[in-house]
């Protein structure tokens, strides 16, 4: 039994196919979808989503977008994402100090507190993909 | 009568306009396969979100968004989605005129519009609409951030402005010699048949609630479409834009080759007088001589 999962972002289709199991970070925290899932809408917070298949397990890191789950198809919108394998440590880090010193010049705006959290999430994703690849 | 001169010069002013056309179109064709695969990739996204939120205006009964209620009274809003540049065929006088004959019939001819690109702005303005933002040179690595405050314009006028409708126009990019003239409501969002999207029993679960995921959700559907819809657009230009050229360049040479044909003629009538008279003249003296 398994579920049928699109992710797509804004500027290319990140990952189509089927899933036996899939985790998120939704508004209100994380949360696992299995096939046949009730059905649920919720926005993501910046950061990975798995998808297991199989054996396999597959990453993606999402900067935010929606999460729409039905009992057969899960669909996922992010204006911004890619394959955790595609991230650069060094250049998620090198864009993360420049988000914190945004932040702390400008540290009443949304947007720079967003633009943080993002790069946050990302040089997070680097390194677990950095460890997974090591395993 | 053209003098050989003037014909000369005429073939080389032509040349020159073809050598001008041939670079536009070699410029367009490299930057149309890149529009090309920037729509291509970027249509799944958009596709996907109007399916989310079409299942939403299904199947969602716990909060229903403006974005989902239907409205009787008010202005039509049309975002009004065309290039700054000409030189591409019929393009943007084909969205135009798909656009205004709907938002007429819709809306009667005091609409309102959001402008991205030049051509539409100029047509509202020679039209007397109301322009409420306008955008021109919006780049070819166009992203979410970019669009967003035209957006915003054209979502406060639903929200706040009490607008009935927001409209959206725009060339579907089909393929090189096709453009579609392509006109759609995006909001209040259009109901589907009864056998489309999902078939379950109840609404969804919202996290953290219903009204919070839709009031995000909902700019962010119209903002994918219209993101959508620009890529669309350069995608069409560059193709319009491309062949455009080529026919020019294609037409200056079937110019040039006429040309070049009569000036053959006048050179050749020049050099037949002169042997005619200088065989006429010889003649002469030989029957003086005699």
């Amino acid at each position: 039994m398994a579920v049928r999962v699109r992710i797509l972002a804004s500027d290319q289709p990140l990952l189509e196919g089927e899933a036996d199991f899939l985790t998120f970070r939704g508004a209100d925290g994380d949360l696992g979808v299995l096939p046949q899932h009730a059905p649920l809408l919720t926005w993501l917070k910046p950061g990975e989503v798995m998808v297991r298949q199989g054996e396999g397990e597959r990453y993606v890191f999402l900067e935010g977008g929606f999460l729409e789950v039905l009992p057969n198809l899960v669909t996922v919108v992010a204006e911004r994402g890619l394959l955790s394998t595609a991230i650069g440590l060094e250049a998620a880090e090198e864009d993360l100090r420049g988000s914190q010193e945004r932040a702390t010049r400008d540290p009443e705006s949304p947007a720079a507190a967003h633009l943080l959290e993002v790069a946050q999430a990302r040089v997070a994703a680097a390194q677990l993909q950095r460890r997974r690849e090591r395993d | 009568m053209a003098t050989l001169r003037d014909i000369r010069r005429h073939i080389r002013a032509i040349r020159n306009i073809e050598q001008i056309t041939r670079a536009m179109q070699m410029v367009a064709a490299a930057k149309m396969r890149r529009a090309q695969a920037r729509v291509a990739a970027g249509r799944p996204y958009a596709v996907a979100m109007e399916e989310v939120v079409a299942d939403v205006a299904k199947i969602g009964k716990e909060y229903r968004h403006p974005f989902l209620i239907p409205r009787e009274e008010g202005p039509g809003v049309l975002i009004l989605v065309t290039s700054d540049r000409g030189l591409a065929g019929s393009l943007n006088v084909n969205t135009l005129r798909a656009a205004h004959s709907h938002m007429l019939r819709n809306f009667g001819p005091r609409y309102q519009v959001v402008a991205l690109g030049r051509k539409g702005l100029e047509f509202s303005r020679r039209m007397q609409l109301q322009v409420l933002h306008h955008r021109v040179g919006i780049s070819d690595q166009v992203g979410p951030e970019e669009l967003r405050p035209s957006v915003e314009a054209a979502v406060s006028a639903f929200l706040e402005g009490g607008a009935r409708e927001v409209v959206l126009a725009y060339p579907r990019f089909r393929n090189l010699l096709s453009q579609v003239p392509t006109v759609k409501v995006l909001v209040p969002v259009p109901p589907r048949g009864e056998a489309e999207g999902p078939h379950t029993e109840g609404d969804y679960i919202y996290e953290p609630d219903a009204r919070a995921v839709l009031e995000r959700l909902m700019p962010a559907y119209v903002e994918a479409e219209v993101l959508h819809a620009v890529r669309e657009l350069q995608a069409s230009f560059y193709s319009a834009q491309m062949v455009a050229m080529r026919n020019a360049s294609s037409a200056a040479g079937d110019v040039i080759r006429e040309l070049s044909l009569t000036a053959n003629k006048v050179r050749q009538a020049g050099i037949t007088r002169e042997l005619m008279e200088i065989i006429g003249g010889a003649e002469a003296l030989q029957a003086a001589r005699r």
